[in-house]
């Protein structure tokens, strides 16, 4: 059976010539055309930016507050960094016993989530269980880099399903300092410097490798506190503006040896008051409806 | 000889919204131009203006509303010079012809599989009345005294069609084509807070410079303060 689908006539008219399979490749062609074109993955995805830097004796980590559904923000204020709290922490929150602070209290670490919502929700969860046992059955202390090498053993679990999460991990404990990024794939790195992750990373990787190379040339250290908290903020406004899937507010959380972790949450900038008169010249001014 | 067809748009705009109210027609569209998600642009506009007397928007491939754009200039200047009575009277693209000329366009192109992506709004003033009307890219029109294309077609429409009255004033008018602007900067990933205003009257056609909504306000929610659903945070709002 012949199947012409589209032809010019000799007359410059088009004609469908209607065989059942012709029409069958026309639907399909033009139901590529009629649907929308959305992502192929419609389950909820953290397209996001995260970033952590090490400081003079500390690191900092970063993240935008957007989770989008194909093209929807389905969550303008997402928390995307995930605290490690000791369990004690939780049992004595009424009674604030400062001398139990350095007991427990010497790890503060963070997982940034980045990649599918519901798997990162589900590896952090799955990470506290295993803390929470790990305190109560060995009295065993957690330090960061058995945080990195647990959730990388979960992410290799699945197996022939593959997790759909990249995730830093950042933190302090007795040792110091410390910056994992595990992968989708479970491939663990530790980072040096800084670690960046999520679509909005790309953006910044340029950036923050020339940084590093100025550093090297005599500086005799990492940044400081604040050059750090201003330099990881500035990164996420810049990777905010570019990328589509990062947006909302920023939020940093900031951990050093002996200190409390911290947490920082930085809003978009307004407009100055000059600007909220929108005066445009052509145009009648708002008014309430 | 085989031509390209269009299978999927790559530079792309996001939603135009507009009303009709008590005088003329309001549009509003944001400046920004995305490359798949990356903001790629952020001052390009998305209205044009044709012989200054119909106003014409569009959503989706640019680069598709560049060449409809350079189309239609030519034939609005076409219009005013080579038809026989020009000479005699003044004769300009009207809004309702050119809304018709476009679906033609539209229709063609996707009958031969190789459409323009894009959601074209055509506004003017004539007859004493405003006129306001889509075409989608198979060459569907719409007249209608709300429209808005893409994302704003889910999160704008039901606010256009509450608030939406025949008497509205251009101050309220503008008011609510914000709220609209708004609302999509803070829900649709490839919007952003910098737009253009656009309106047709019986005597002007203006496009205004882009300019910054103000979204102070916007992250600061009762619902929003306190962290819901466990999950450290991020089990929703």
């Amino acid at each position: 059976m012949e199947t012409r689908i589209l032809r010019h006539n000799n007359n410059n008219s088009t004609a469908i010539r209607c065989t059942p399979s012709s029409i069958s490749l026309l639907l399909l062609v033009m139901s590529s055309i009629l649907l929308p074109t959305t992502n192929a993955m419609t389950e909820i995805d953290m397209g996001t930016t995260l970033v952590a830097l090490k400081f003079d004796n500390g690191v900092v980590v970063g993240a935008d507050t957007r989770t989008s559904a194909s093209g929807y923000v389905s969550n303008k204020l997402a928390q995307k960094i995930h605290k490690i709290t000791s369990p004690a922490m939780e049992d004595e929150k009424d009674n604030d016993n400062g001398s139990d602070d350095d007991d427990d209290d010497s790890l503060s670490c963070v997982i940034c989530r980045s990649g599918s919502a519901a798997d990162t929700q589900w590896l952090c969860q799955e990470l506290t269980t295993d803390l929470w046992e790990r305190k109560y059955r060995y009295c065993q202390k957690t330090s960061v880099r058995q945080v990195a090498h647990f959730l990388r053993h979960l992410m290799r679990q699945q197996g022939e399903s593959s997790l759909q999460a990249s995730l830093i991990c950042a933190g302090c404990d007795e040792q110091e300092a410390k910056i994992f990024t595990i992968a989708p794939s479970g491939t663990l790195l530790e980072e040096d410097v800084f670690a960046v992750s999520g679509s909005g990373s790309t953006i910044l990787l340029g950036h923050l490798d020339s940084l590093k190379m100025s550093m090297t040339k005599g500086d005799d250290g990492l940044y400081s506190e604040e050059e750090a908290v201003e330099l990881v903020t500035k990164l996420l406004r810049l990777s905010i503006e570019r990328d589509g899937s990062s947006g909302g507010l920023i939020r940093l959380v900031v951990m050093q040896k002996g200190k409390k972790l911290r947490e920082i949450t930085v809003y978009p900038d307004a407009p100055s008051s000059t600007q909220l008169e929108m005066n445009i010249p052509g145009f009648a001014n708002a008014e309430a409806i | 000889m085989a031509n390209k067809h269009t299978t999927r748009p790559i530079t792309t705009g996001t939603s135009v919204v507009g009303l009709v109210y008590d005088g003329g027609v309001l549009l509003a569209a944001d400046t920004l131009l995305s490359y798949g998600s990356m903001a790629k642009s952020f001052n390009t506009p998305r209205m044009v203006s044709i012989a200054d007397r119909v106003l014409l928007g569009a959503s989706g491939e640019y680069s598709d509303f560049q060449e409809i754009v350079s189309r239609v200039e030519a034939l609005a200047l076409a219009e005013t010079t080579q038809s026989m009575e020009s000479v005699y009277d003044e004769r300009t693209l009207s809004a309702k012809s050119l809304w018709n000329y476009l679906r033609a366009v539209m229709y063609q192109k996707r009958s031969k599989m190789n459409p323009f992506w894009n959601d074209l709004v055509v506004a003017g003033f004539e007859n004493d009345a405003p006129f306001l009307g889509v075409i989608d890219k198979l060459g569907t029109t719409l007249q209608e005294n709300l429209v808005a294309t893409g994302f704003g077609g889910y999160l704008a429409m039901p606010l256009l069609r509450e608030k939406w009255r025949p008497d509205l004033s251009e101050g309220e008018a503008r008011a609510l084509l914000e709220d609209c602007m708004k609302v999509l900067f803070y829900r649709d990933c490839r919007a952003s807070a910098r737009i253009q205003l656009a309106k047709v009257t019986k005597d002007t056609c203006i496009i205004s410079e882009p300019y910054e909504l103000d979204h102070s306000n916007g992250w600061n929610a009762p619902s929003m303060q306190r962290a819901v659903g466990d999950l450290d945070g991020d089990g929703g709002w």
